[in-house]
């Protein structure tokens, strides 16, 4: 039984994995948003129906892959690249990787989502590639601020990722 | 499926860097399964892989679509009037007169400064709380210099934003009641009017306390039965467990063994209840007792002090937990009683007739007050005036 408070919680926990898979396929983020939304509307119409959250999960990433292919067949005009999708859409072996895919990333975006959102907001311009002065010009804060805010979210990210990540996000 | 949602955690916990041994065999095993396993898991692990997709995930706008969701599945922008079967015909025939008779109220007579800064001096509720450590200590939690992490008694409290958790340092096995007895430690969970907190229990059980609430607590269960003490409203999501899970409010005793329930027992309203969302859950009284199913409402009437059972739309009273608040057919003291529990205010009727006009509303509680004051006016003829923190209700 899936409640608003926990439906709520998965939509938090899934939106964006689901919409980055879907994307892959559809390519615009507009349309798959609106399809992810529907996605959850039907989730919550059969709300009754969940046992556990593997099984949430399961249900979600699947009506999205259905979906998508609903979408990509319905198109008038179809090219040889769309054939490909839904070849690649229809294929469980290559679907079960993009599921790992998505849940693997999913768990670590995961920990950034926790950071404090001045602080997250700081990390993303950073993976950007923005340096410091940059991101206190586009933020219109001191770069001392932005110095702060950074190591902040180091001591944050430091128990919960390895030093591989830490590097990757902070150089 | 459920093997790939294995495999991705294990990836997961190999580039945290906190994967078991055995974890790291299993994995291994995936890998040997087929070359495309292993392709797999080091295009996934690549920094740039992780970089695109990070860039990929910033491009939702997850606040939007939960926005647009809300709305279509929960928010029906509805206010309507009494709705008393009698007065219904009455009413057709008399809404669109009093309608333009309150607006014309509304646009003539409004003292031009009553509630223009309303606004300003009456907010939506946040969240904020105030934790009263074993010692006495009183934290602010809503204070930048409120710790992180606390230890008490054998657990240790790690505050994030807007809740706080609470996890045994040597946790033993959940079903283990023949533990050592050692003296319980308690913690106390306090919101103000117009805030609001989450906790999660040393057992894994969540508690969302609502406004002008008080949740006392042992911050580790090494009893047999895993008790605590409320004060206003709660909604628990208690883990499961062979030891009982029991509230104890000031007028009703709720005992459970795992579920989703909804506890009101407010000093300043006549009636206790309890709302059950899932499982099942003993209610008592100090005279009664009473079993719920899912759907059903346990109202403890302190006038009475009787005990009885109703069908009720669970989502209706668990609504808040959502950041909407929901009105049926209630009567506008009852209305103007949880209105100022979550925006602070004071109110006073002049108007003695008003108390019982009754209303049906879903809101968002982000909303500004003079929003919601406007849609109560706008279908009865009540006014409201603000006289510094106090709403005046002619």
């Amino acid at each position: 039984m899936v409640d608003r408070y926990t439906f709520e919680t998965h939509f938090d926990n899934y939106f964006r994995p689901l919409c980055a898979f879907g994307y892959r396929f559809i390519g615009d983020t507009e349309t798959i948003q609106d399809l992810v939304q529907s996605v959850f509307i039907s989730f919550w119409d059969q709300r009754g129906n969940f046992e556990n959250e593997k099984a949430v999960k399961s249900f979600l990433y699947t009506a999205v892959k259905n979906k998508c292919l609903n979408h990509l067949k319905h198109m008038s005009v179809r090219q040889k690249h769309e054939e490909q999708l839904i070849h690649e859409l229809e294929s469980t072996e290559l679907f079960n990787q993009q599921v790992i895919e998505e849940d693997t990333f999913n768990l670590l975006y995961r920990e950034i989502e926790k950071l404090p959102k001045s602080a997250k907001k700081i990390m993303l311009l950073a993976l950007k590639g923005l340096k410091n002065k940059e991101i206190a010009e586009t933020l219109a804060i001191s770069e001392n601020t932005v110095k702060t805010q950074k190591k902040i979210a180091y001591s944050k990210l430091k128990d919960k990722l390895s030093k591989t990540m830490l590097n990757f996000l902070f150089l | 499926m459920d093997r790939n949602f294995q495999i991705a955690q294990l990836i997961a916990q190999k580039i945290k860097g906190e994967i078991s041994s055995d974890g790291a065999d299993e994995l291994q095993r995936w890998i040997d399964e087929d070359p495309d396993h292993l392709a797999f898991f080091e295009r996934v692990q690549a920094n740039d892989h992780l970089l695109s997709k990070l860039d990929i995930y910033e491009r939702f706008d997850k606040e939007a679509v939960w926005n647009t969701l809300q709305d279509e599945l929960f928010i029906t922008k509805v206010v309507k009037m009494n709705t008393r079967k009698w007065l219904r015909y009455a009413a057709s025939l008399l809404l669109p007169l009093l309608l333009s008779g309150a607006l014309f109220y509304y646009f003539t007579s409004q003292p031009t400064d009553s509630l223009a800064n309303i606004d300003e001096v009456i907010e939506p509720g946040v969240q904020k709380a105030t934790l009263v450590l074993a010692e006495g200590e009183l934290i602010d939690l809503t204070s930048e210099t409120a710790p992180k992490t606390m230890i008490q008694g054998s657990s240790e409290i790690t505050k994030r934003d807007g809740s706080i958790a609470y996890s045994e340092k040597d946790k033993d096995s959940d079903d283990e009641v023949d533990q050592p007895v050692t003296p319980l430690v308690f913690n106390e969970l306090i919101t103000p009017r117009g805030g609001r907190y989450q906790v999660a229990l040393a057992d894994g059980s969540k508690v969302t306390l609502n406004a002008d609430s008080k949740l006392r607590f042992p911050v580790a269960f090494t009893d047999s039965t895993r008790e605590v003490y409320l004060q206003g409203e709660a909604y628990f999501d208690v883990a499961h467990s062979s030891r009982p899970f029991i509230v104890s409010a000031e007028s009703i005793d709720v005992q459970v063994l795992g579920t989703s329930f909804n506890v009101s027992d407010y000093q300043n309203e006549q009636k206790a209840s309890t709302t059950l969302v899932e499982g099942s859950v003993q209610l008592r009284s100090k005279s009664h007792q009473k079993l719920l199913v899912p759907g059903e409402q346990g109202i403890f009437s302190k006038e009475h002090a009787n005990l009885t059972v109703e069908q009720v739309d669970t989502n209706l009273h668990i609504a808040w937990v959502r950041g909407i608040t929901e009105f049926e057919n209630e009567d506008l003291e009852s209305v103007m009683r949880r209105l100022a529990r979550w925006y602070n205010f004071d109110f006073e009727f002049k108007n003695e007739q008003a108390r019982n006009y009754h209303f049906t509303a879903r809101l968002k509680q982000n909303q500004p007050i003079s929003a919601v004051l406007e849609m109560l006016a706008l279908t009865t003829n009540v006014t409201f005036e603000l006289k510094e923190k106090t709403i005046i209700i002619r």
